[in-house]
């Protein structure tokens, strides 16, 4: 479904993202792992054209970053790292209006934001101004937003930030659900959510993609019985 | 159709928003009532304080609420940006460009009411209405995209928290540099060609030299309007469609 070659991002003398290279199937669910800085939004902002690559190139369902970028935008979908909401707009109306970008026909951009809103809960505050939401609530307006468009590959950067226990197992539920329909990529600080979304994880250290495999194998690699420890161990801290 | 559905996303972002009413609408109105109730109270010959005569206030309030587009379309960009609602957008199928038209566009009818606005309150205090106010109106145009030019820019370049700062700069110099509240025409050489130089004084002096039909050598201010609503216009496009491709971080 994705296949990056040898993805690199520079900013001045710092390269965010070096030569990342990875194949991503259809109908998985990656997770991208790394501390601070590792360079996970820098990856996903240049797979979701918002970000221009320095060098290499990825192909998304057959369609060239560098050259398709238009045809790639019809496919994929991002909630970034940033609670990308409308702050004025009531939570129907923000779905209406990324709703509006993608179809013409007005039923059916009823019937997308009326579905969108029951998936995930948003109906009983549907009419409230999205700013006044509390940060989960906003979080599951951004995902539902991106799902808008029906996504083909969708992007999730640290979805369950801020989110309580509870509003998080909900949401990885919903994910679940997704994964069905879509190839999902997502970034997290939280090992327990890799561990019980992710199809396969990659794990970046400044901005190389040093270790990609299923949970398992990378416990089996580092020897360790937590994926938390191999974690660590693959990430470069010393304990 | 995306960008109309941009453009009312927009208009109710910053129209949901009761400080952006008070400045863009109210505080130019009351400026201007509160302004001329005094002057025509205390001061017993107003060609002693030309500035005050009613087309002069009419003019430079109308220059003075549009410094507040600036303010206002600054702190809409920079806010999408900063909360990376650019790029949802920049991800959807929208290009640019749609983007872009979409803020103007969403500009344009407030400045309009602005000038609505003040053109009553003018009348109020004896705005004489003859077929010229018509061509006033539309000579305010320039201005009109000049400021807004400058709010893209701004909002382009500055992060949410620099662009109050950055804005109240541009509404201090169209305000001193202007004429608005001092006659130009008694101060100092040196200063008075720095003013004609920039683009807010002769946007004063257009609509003004229209209503009282004295129009002599008015060219030149039209000209250096103009000039400056082009260069600026171009340079915000231009700044814009590089960040909006750029990496700009959120933070
Ligand atoms: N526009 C930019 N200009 C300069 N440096 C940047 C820019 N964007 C990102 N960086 C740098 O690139 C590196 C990778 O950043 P990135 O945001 O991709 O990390 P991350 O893995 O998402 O981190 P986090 O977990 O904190 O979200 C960081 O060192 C960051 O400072
Ligand atoms: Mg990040």
């Amino acid at each position: 479904m994705i296949s990056i070659k040898n993805l690199t991002k520079k900013f001045k003398d710092l390269c965010a993202v070096d030569s990342l290279s990875l194949d991503i199937y259809e109908g998985e669910i990656f997770a991208l792992l790394g501390v601070n800085g590792a360079g996970k939004t820098t990856t996903i902002r240049m797979l979701s054209c918002i970000s221009r690559p320095t060098s290499g190139n990825a192909e998304i369902d057959g369609f060239s970053l560098k050259k398709q970028s238009a045809k790639i935008k019809e496919i994929i979908n991002i909630s970034p790292q940033e609670t990308a909401i409308a702050g004025n707009l009531t939570v129907r109306e923000n779905m209406e209006f990324i709703a509006s970008l993608y179809y013409k026909d007005k039923k059916i951009i009823e019937e997308k934001v009326k579905a969108l809103l029951k998936d995930f809960s948003l109906e009983d505050v549907a009419k409230k101004k999205a700013k006044l939401l509390s940060g989960g609530m906003q979080r599951r307006l951004s995902i539902a937003m991106a799902l808008v468009s029906a996504p083909k590959v969708l992007f999730l950067d640290e979805p369950t930030l801020g989110l309580d226990v509870i509003a998080r197992k909900e949401l990885w539920k919903q994910i679940e659900e997704l994964k069905k329909k879509m190839t999902i990529i997502l970034t997290t600080h939280y090992m327990e959510e890799a561990e019980a979304l992710a199809d396969r994880i990659g794990i970046m250290v400044k901005g190389k993609l040093v270790e990609v495999g299923t949970v398992a194998e990378l416990k089996a690699k580092t020897g360790e019985e937590k994926f938390e420890d191999a974690f660590i161990k693959i990430a470069g801290g010393k304990l | 159709m995306r960008t109309l559905a941009f453009v009312r996303r927009n208009l109710k972002e910053i129209l949901r928003d009761p400080l952006s009413l008070v400045f863009c609408f109210a505080f130019p109105v009351l400026l201007l009532v509160i302004m001329e109730l005094i002057i025509t109270s205390t001061v017993p010959d107003i060609s002693y304080v030309p500035q005050f005569k009613i087309e002069n206030m009419f003019s430079s309030m109308c220059v003075f609420s549009f410094t507040f587009l600036t303010l206002f379309t600054a702190m809409l960009i920079s806010k999408d940006r900063n909360s990376s609602f650019q790029a949802r957008l920049n991800v959807s199928p929208m290009k640019s460009v749609e983007i872009l038209f979409g803020y103007i566009l969403a500009v344009l009818p407030l400045a309009i009411i602005q000038i609505i606005l003040i053109f009553c309150a003018s009348l109020c205090f004896g705005l004489v209405v003859k077929w010229n106010i018509l061509l006033a109106v539309l000579a305010l145009f320039p201005s009109m995209i000049l400021f807004i030019g400058l709010g893209i820019l701004v909002g382009s370049l500055c992060g949410e928290k620099a662009v109050g700062g950055m804005s109240s700069v541009i509404i201090n110099l169209a305000v001193f540099l202007g004429g608005m509240f001092f006659p130009l025409e008694t101060m100092n050489n040196a200063f008075t060609v720095i003013c004609d130089i920039l683009p807010f004084a002769p946007g004063i002096k257009i609509p003004k030299a229209i209503i009282t039909e004295n129009t002599e050598g008015i060219w030149i201010a039209v000209l250096t309007v103009i000039l400056y609503m082009l260069v600026i216009l171009g340079i915000s496009i231009l700044v814009f469609q590089l960040k909006s491709k750029s990496d700009k971080k959120a933070h």
